[in-house]
């Protein structure tokens, strides 16, 4: 404003010179020239100075310019900088996580694996422990069987030989024959402890033939008419050895019986497999075991009816005896397959 | 005439106990026994025995391996297997080599001597466990042409034995003679023999 007005004020001086001038008035033209060109001067002082005003202005405001855009870049920087390292520290997390989880389920798996292996070795020890007392067991039942066995298959053969003897009295025989009976009765009562040590498999086919053949054998020279009332097909499963031993015992015990003391003159071996179970009846038609034989023999048979309790419970089944004076004698045997399969 | 008699047993005890009782016996003599298999090959041949009772487990050279050397040089003698259990395999094996029968070491010396004559006769004792093992036996070779088949009345005869029929049963069922049953056991037991024989040529062609 003060500049523009001093722009008047030079054009006035201006116009006033040249108007005196031209009037003629020299003087006061000179001196307003004079004015004019005083005025000019500062002026154009005034122009230069605000032109380098202006152009300080444009400076500072370039530079105050250049310095945002420096801080912005700056801060774009500091912003990339920070994505950068929240990205990094992001990936460097998942994989902490995913090695600590790897890690442990590898621990856990290590553990589970150690513990199951733990487990399954204390097994087979404990298992090789019963096989190894089973095998001594049985090495030492085999080790004794060979060698009483062997002295008293001699005592055997020796008290045979002199029952052949005919100058002896008839108690010698008989004492001798009972020495003879008694040695071989052991070795037979051994070889049966043992005879679990046969490898073959015992099937329920095996054990009813067996049971037949031995019973023909045995009998074969008792003067008993002898039937069999056996099932047509039996089956080949598999049964357990001491299921095959204790069943078979005591047939052969219920038929010694038999020979012994009742005086049967039938006999009759039925066994018929039904709802899965097998059943075995063994009859006589002889003088029964309540008789009013010695003491000596009934102790002997009730003990012999004990054990034959016993054997077939122990595998599960169940015993039955009925006795009848001078009508005869019924054993039943009654086991379950379940019971007795291997 | 006696019927000679030896034995092959390890176990002193049984070997002379037994050798007494035989020999001490009507019609028996038995003046011959030997403790191991190897002495049995070398004495044997030249003695032309009937019966010869041989135990199978015998140290080194086992009583079976013993009956399959023997067999060939003594046609004329008998081989009875001696054995402490019803060892079926080694029983089974025996007789596919050339033995002619079983017994147990605990059967009553009575049948002892019962079992000799009965083989010496030509008799062939046959259990129920060893029908089973003939059966499955000839089964299992059934699809070589070479081998010797059973006949329909050699398997029933092995299905009524395997079942625990004895002879006696089984020649009433079938309508047979005792004697013939017995013919039939020995005849399958010959085939059994002739069998284990091929298969053993085959094994080494």
């Amino acid at each position: 404003m003060e500049t523009g007005s001093k722009q008047w004020q030079k054009q006035a001086y201006l116009g006033i010179a040249t108007t005196s001038y031209d009037l003629g008035d020299f003087k006061i033209a000179f001196d307003n020239y004079e004015k004019y060109a005083q005025l000019k001067d500062t002026l154009q002082g005034d122009e230069i100075t605000t032109a380098i005003e202006e152009l300080k202005t444009k400076y500072e405001t370039q530079k105050k310019e250049n310095e945002i855009n420096l801080l912005q870049q700056s801060d774009l920087i500091k912003t990339t900088q920070i994505k950068t390292q929240k990205a990094q520290l992001y990936t460097k997390n998942i994989l902490i996580i995913s090695s600590i989880f790897v890690i442990l389920v590898i621990v856990v798996s290590i553990y589970f694996i150690l513990q199951k292996q733990k487990s399954k070795n204390e097994l087979e020890k404990a298992l090789a422990i019963k096989v190894t007392e089973e095998t001594e067991r049985l090495r030492i039942a085999k080790d004794i069987h060979d060698d009483l066995g062997s002295g008293l298959s001699k005592i055997n053969f020796l008290s045979e030989l002199i029952v052949k003897d005919k100058n002896l009295t008839n108690e010698t025989t008989e004492n001798v024959q009972s020495i003879a009976e008694t040695s071989i009765k052991i070795v037979e009562n051994m070889r049966d402890l043992i005879w679990i040590l046969n490898p073959e498999n015992t099937t329920l086919f095996g054990l009813v033939s067996r049971i037949r053949e031995y019973s023909s054998d045995y009998l074969e020279d008792y003067p008993a008419e002898l039937t069999f009332n056996f099932p047509n097909n039996v089956s080949e499963t598999t049964i357990s050895k001491e299921s095959y031993r204790e069943i078979f015992m005591t047939i052969k015990e219920a038929l010694n019986n038999i020979v012994k003391h009742a005086k049967a003159t039938i006999i009759e071996i039925q066994i018929e497999l039904k709802n899965s179970a097998i059943e075995i009846l063994i009859k006589d038609n002889g003088i029964g075991i309540v008789s009013n034989d010695s003491i000596k023999s009934n102790f002997l048979i009730g003990n012999g009816l004990k054990n034959m309790r016993y054997r077939i419970e122990s595998i599960g089944g169940l015993f039955k005896l009925e006795s009848n004076a001078n009508i005869g004698t019924i054993i039943k045997i009654l086991i379950s397959l379940e019971k007795i399969k291997n | 005439m006696n019927l000679t008699i030896g034995i092959v047993e390890d176990e002193k005890n049984i070997r002379e106990g037994i050798a007494l009782l035989v020999d001490a016996s009507e019609g028996f003599e038995c003046k011959h026994t030997f403790d191991s298999a190897e002495e049995a090959m070398q004495k044997i041949p030249l003695l032309n025995l009937d019966v010869v009772l041989m135990d199978i487990n015998l140290p080194e050279i086992s009583g079976i391996r013993c009956v399959e050397l023997l067999k060939p040089r003594c046609p004329n003698t008998q081989f009875l297997m001696f054995t402490s259990f019803e060892d079926t395999e080694s029983v089974f094996n025996a007789l596919k080599v050339g033995a002619n029968g079983y017994i147990t070491k605990t059967t009553q010396p009575v049948k002892i001597l019962d079992a000799i004559i009965d083989i010496h006769k030509g008799g062939s004792p046959m259990s129920s466990h060893i029908a089973r093992k003939i059966v499955s036996s000839f089964q299992t070779t059934k699809t070589n042409t070479e081998l010797e088949k059973l006949s329909t009345r050699e398997v029933e005869i092995l299905d009524l034995l395997s079942k625990g029929f004895r002879y006696k049963e089984i020649a009433n069922q079938l309508f047979l003679s005792t004697e013939t049953v017995r013919t039939h056991i020995r005849n399958i037991y010959a085939k059994l023999q002739v069998n284990s024989r091929t298969e053993a040529l085959n094994r080494v062609c």
